[in-house]
């Protein structure tokens, strides 16, 4: 309801007054309106009867006073007005004139109120002979009629009639229109409470529920079944409830001072703090901030003070979140300025989620990458120093035969080491597609038996299969099974010490349990759970002797992962490893 | 003749860096990790010391500032080498107070000149 400012101190803001009074005013000015036309129609029907009652009498008087008159018979006169004022009761006061308005006879009962005054007479009989009402007093009607004896005017009779029976009447009739009136007010403006707590009962649950998207008491839906207008208002509004709390993203909203008007669920569970706790509290509030400069103590440091300022949305993945436990979450946040309609600045809506998992792996990519080029590095090192050595050693065959060597071999590294980041990113990017051929196993060991051969024959390792014979067929790659075998067997005789001895088995037991197992170095419990990390070598001397990327086993996990098996390593420093997996024997083939 | 220690965990840089050096004349101990380098530094006594930074058990710079560290052999220079070649290697080494920075792969030449600035003819 639109009201002008010029109304606004009559006209109250809330919708139950306005209710309230409003129904109340139009009960009290219809019900007002009604009365008074009852009570003026009742008066002019009351009036009227007794106006003709009382010329009634006059005209009856006239007509029996007619014989008496002519006779001169006063007493019998007397009589009949005695007669008429004793009987009717409601006349006071009676009398007949000559027709000039002498009096001829004359009866009053008790103290007549209003006598008919000498000029009122004189003004009736120098009129025309003819019954009518002469005057009117509070109480008293006055009423003439022509006494007429055959034509001929012989006196007046006069009649005055008391109407306050009428009168008290009247005042019941107007008495009981107050009442009704007041009583119409009255039930109208019960009704109208009644009717503006049904509307608004539901409207202040919803407004209560409004104020709570701040407060966020989510747990409890607004309560409303009402299916008319505010129902439909309020599943709209629970909808948008759902929404902000069903958000994954943290929402905060501040006002321009930073103080915290909204705190989504998503924000309880990302920064451990209640929404009660929050709300109301100035940014950092009870929140451990740390940027890149140290901990946040000041609203003015935060993004949502820089967008308040700028006027524009401004991102941030550089703000560390320390929970009450101790955890520390990378937080990214965009906060944007939230804008009245004049465009200025009110508030502020921030929406920020965890990001430390995207910033452990973008720490990851990074350390990857370092480690590669750290790699690629140490052979190409080798390269270039013995290659410019060599240009100045024409002469000396023995020396140019070992470093033409040592090139090859270092190329070759450099070619393996290539290989396996292209490989390992081209499964794990899952570009590789592996076959699903039926395979058998004991041909895949002897070629990774035969190409471990030359090193372990210069390392002093001995290599050993037992396959059991009649082996059915695996289904996979064979060539992923391939890598798996040649790495395994490799890594075996890599990190062996001399007199030692590789073994890899073969048998039937839920699908194709292969086993390779060494008499190595071995790896702490430690090392075992660290190993396939990205380069990670068990770090001693003899491991790095071994010259390893710590890409062979990363491999061998991904081609295993791609074939539905999982790598198990049992170790013991100082005494060997045994890698183990499980390939599906063939359904189809 | 002047003596240059060097560590380095791959065989085939400490051989390169071996033959260089001692075909330039100098004497040359080599170890393949950092522990063994500290205690040859202090036990050997080197003109020059130049040693790998990743290394098992020390790293380089671990190496670098102990020797810095040491009364007797804070004013022997000492050479770093890398494979990382990155800004933050520098500064670290820098702190840890070399003397220079070589980025593997780098030219045993041009080593073998700076040695010779900085330790003289053998």
């Amino acid at each position: 309801m639109s009201v002008s400012h010029r109304f606004r101190w009559v006209w109250p803001v809330s919708i139950r007054r306005q209710l309230v009074v409003g129904v109340a005013l139009v009960h009290l000015v219809l019900m007002t309106v009604f009365v008074l036309t009852l009570v003026h129609r009742q008066k002019t029907f009351l009036l009227d009867r007794a106006e003709r009652r009382v010329l009634f009498q006059a005209e009856l008087l006239a007509t029996t006073s007619v014989h008496p008159l002519l006779s001169s018979d006063l007493a019998g006169l007397g009589e009949i007005l005695a007669v008429l004022v004793r009987d009717a009761g409601d006349v006071p006061d009676a009398m007949v004139t000559d027709p000039r308005g002498r009096v001829v006879a004359h009866r009053q009962l008790g103290e007549a109120g209003d006598r008919l005054d000498d000029a009122t007479i004189r003004a009736t009989v120098a009129g025309a002979p003819r019954a009518r009402l002469v005057a009117r007093g509070q109480h008293t009607i006055h009423a003439a009629a022509p006494v007429m004896a055959r034509g001929r005017h012989v006196g007046w009779a006069w009649i005055t009639g008391n109407v306050s029976a009428e009168r008290a009447q009247l005042d019941d009739v107007t008495r009981a229109g107050l009442v009704y009136t007041g009583l119409a007010v009255l039930i109208g403006t019960a009704f109208a409470m009644g009717l503006a707590r049904a509307i608004l009962h539901p409207l202040s649950l919803l407004l209560g529920g409004t104020e709570q998207v701040s407060q966020r008491r989510w747990e409890q839906p607004i309560p409303v079944t009402s299916t008319n207008e505010v129902g439909t208002v309020t599943h709209e509004r629970a909808q948008f409830e759902a929404v902000l709390s069903g958000i994954g993203e943290g929402i905060c909203v501040t006002d321009t001072v930073g103080r915290v008007l909204m705190w989504n669920r998503a924000a309880e569970q990302i920064t451990r703090v209640p929404a009660p706790v929050m709300v109301g509290a100035v940014i950092p509030g009870p929140l451990c901030l740390v940027d890149g400069d140290g901990a946040v103590k000041d609203f003015a440091r935060t993004v949502m003070k820089r967008a308040i300022d700028s006027g524009e949305a401004v991102s941030t993945a550089a703000t560390k979140l320390m929970r009450l436990d101790g955890s520390v979450l990378s937080i990214g946040m965009t906060s944007a300025p939230i804008r009245d309609h004049a465009g200025a600045v009110q508030a502020c809506v921030s929406v920020f989620r965890d990001v430390t998992r995207e910033r452990d792996i973008d720490r990851m990519k990074t350390e990857f990458v370092s480690a590669v080029s750290h790699e690629l590095r140490t052979p190409l090192t080798s390269i270039r120093a013995y290659a410019e050595t060599l240009q100045d050693l024409v002469g000396d065959e023995a020396t140019v035969q070992e470093f033409l060597k040592v090139i090859e071999e270092e190329a070759v590294r450099l070619t393996r080491l290539i290989n396996d980041v292209l490989n390992l990113s081209r499964i794990e990017s899952g570009r590789v597609r592996f076959k699903e051929e039926s395979i058998a196993l004991a041909p895949l060991v002897a070629r990774a038996i035969q190409t471990a051969e030359p090193k372990a024959a210069m390392s002093n390792v001995r290599l050993a299969t037992d396959v059991v014979p009649d082996l059915p067929p695996f289904r996979g790659d064979a060539d992923g099974i391939q890598q798996v075998l040649t790495n395994l067997v490799d890594n075996g005789v890599k990190y062996n010490r001399p007199g030692g001895r590789v073994e890899v088995r073969a048998w039937l037991n839920g699908g194709v349990r292969v086993e390779v197992r060494d008499t190595g170095i071995g790896m702490s419990p430690d090392a075992v759970r660290r190993l396939g990390e990205r380069f990670f070598r068990v770090d001693s001397s003899e491991t790095r002797r071994a010259g390893g990327t710590g890409l062979g086993i990363s491999l061998v996990k991904e081609i295993l992962q791609a074939h539905g098996a999982v790598l198990e390593v049992e170790s013991a420093e100082g005494r060997g490893s045994a890698f183990r997996f499980v390939l599906p024997v063939g359904g189809g083939a | 003749m002047k003596r240059i220690l060097i560590a380095d965990d791959e065989s085939h840089i400490r051989r390169i860096l071996e033959f260089n050096l001692k075909r330039a004349g100098y004497e040359v101990l080599a170890t393949e990790d950092g522990r063994a380098a500290l205690a040859l530094a202090l036990s050997a006594r080197p003109d020059l010391v130049i040693l790998d930074v990743s290394m098992p058990e020390l790293t380089g710079l671990d190496v670098c500032r102990r020797l810095k560290a040491d009364a007797t052999l804070e004013a022997t220079p000492v050479f770093l080498l890398t494979a990382r070649g990155q800004e933050s290697d520098a500064e670290a080494g820098r702190v840890a107070g070399a003397d220079q920075f070589f980025t593997k792969p780098f030219s045993p030449k041009q080593l073998v000149e700076q040695v010779r600035q900085a330790v003289g003819e053998p």
